[in-house]
């Protein structure tokens, strides 16, 4: 399957989906206005994905800022990596975050609580 | 469907459904039993959801909030800052116009002082073309003159 790089922008984050070389990566600021017509792309990468996922899976999420919006996009992602999950495949969710950034950390914890999945909360 | 509904697509789809099939009436009451488990569940799935995006935006705001305060403290500290400035350039404006006067009092007393100058020297050439003339070019008169002046005649 064809790889997914998106670069960033101002308000948009870096994403690079290579299941050739095993990368997931969500990383920098996440504030678009359509939220939901930026992750859509995402969201249909890693549905097409799960079809046929490796043998592990590790997401990497290491976002400094982001909105309401994305935050909900962000939950579909999870809730999709978690289905993966649920089906028997191995995926861990990678949640990076500043170590000062305490409310950061707390999101991190509020997904952790939410989600059937190995997420681990990644201080750097 | 609208923007908003779109951030809820999944859940928005299974309400339809579920509104459809109790408008239809016409299940068992397994059916029934289960499809509201399934309700039940949803439910329970979306108000997760919802503590968490409110826990989030909560926090956002009060980010927001802090970032506005401090726009607020460095606002006032530039306005002073500003203010400062401005009384500063306006003394140096004052400054300025003082130097600006003296400078032209200074060039109209070097003005007059070259003036005399060259009077003086005008005065000076005068004297000593005139004394150059009688002691070269007409000596005998310069003679009766000196003794003239010291009363040898």
């Amino acid at each position: 399957m064809r790889n997914l790089v998106i670069e960033p922008t101002s308000k948009t984050p870096k994403v690079i989906l290579n299941a050739d070389l095993g990368v997931f990566e969500i990383t920098g600021r996440s504030i678009p206005e359509d939220a939901i017509g930026f992750y859509r792309r995402v969201l249909d990468w890693i549905e097409e994905y799960s079809k046929s996922p490796l043998t592990e899976t590790v997401f990497k999420f290491q976002l400094e800022y982001f909105n309401t919006s994305s935050s909900k996009c962000l939950l579909d992602i999870f809730r999709k990596l978690e289905r993966m999950h649920k089906n028997g495949h191995k995926v861990v969710i990678r949640w990076h975050y500043d170590a000062d950034d305490e409310d950061m950390a707390e999101t991190g914890q509020d997904y952790q609580a939410l989600l059937d999945v190995p997420f681990e909360l990644v201080p750097v | 469907m609208s923007t908003k509904e779109s951030y809820f697509a999944e859940e928005t789809t299974f309400l339809l459904e579920a509104r459809q099939r109790a408008e239809k009436g016409q299940s068992t009451t397994e059916e029934w039993r289960q499809a509201y488990g399934l309700l039940i569940e949803k439910y329970e799935e979306l108000l997760k959801v919802v503590q968490v995006l409110t826990h989030q935006a909560t926090q956002l705001e009060a980010k927001l909030e802090k970032a506005r305060t401090q726009l607020e403290i460095q606002k006032k500290a530039l306005s002073s800052e500003v203010e400062g400035l401005e009384r500063q350039l306006q003394v140096q404006q004052k400054e300025i116009t003082k130097k600006a006067q003296e400078r032209d009092i200074l060039y109209d007393r070097m003005s007059q002082t070259r003036m005399m100058l060259l009077v003086i020297l005008a005065v000076l050439l005068l004297v000593v073309g005139f004394t150059l003339y009688y002691l070269f070019w007409d000596t005998d008169r310069m003679i009766q003159f000196v003794k003239k002046v010291r009363g040898l005649e």
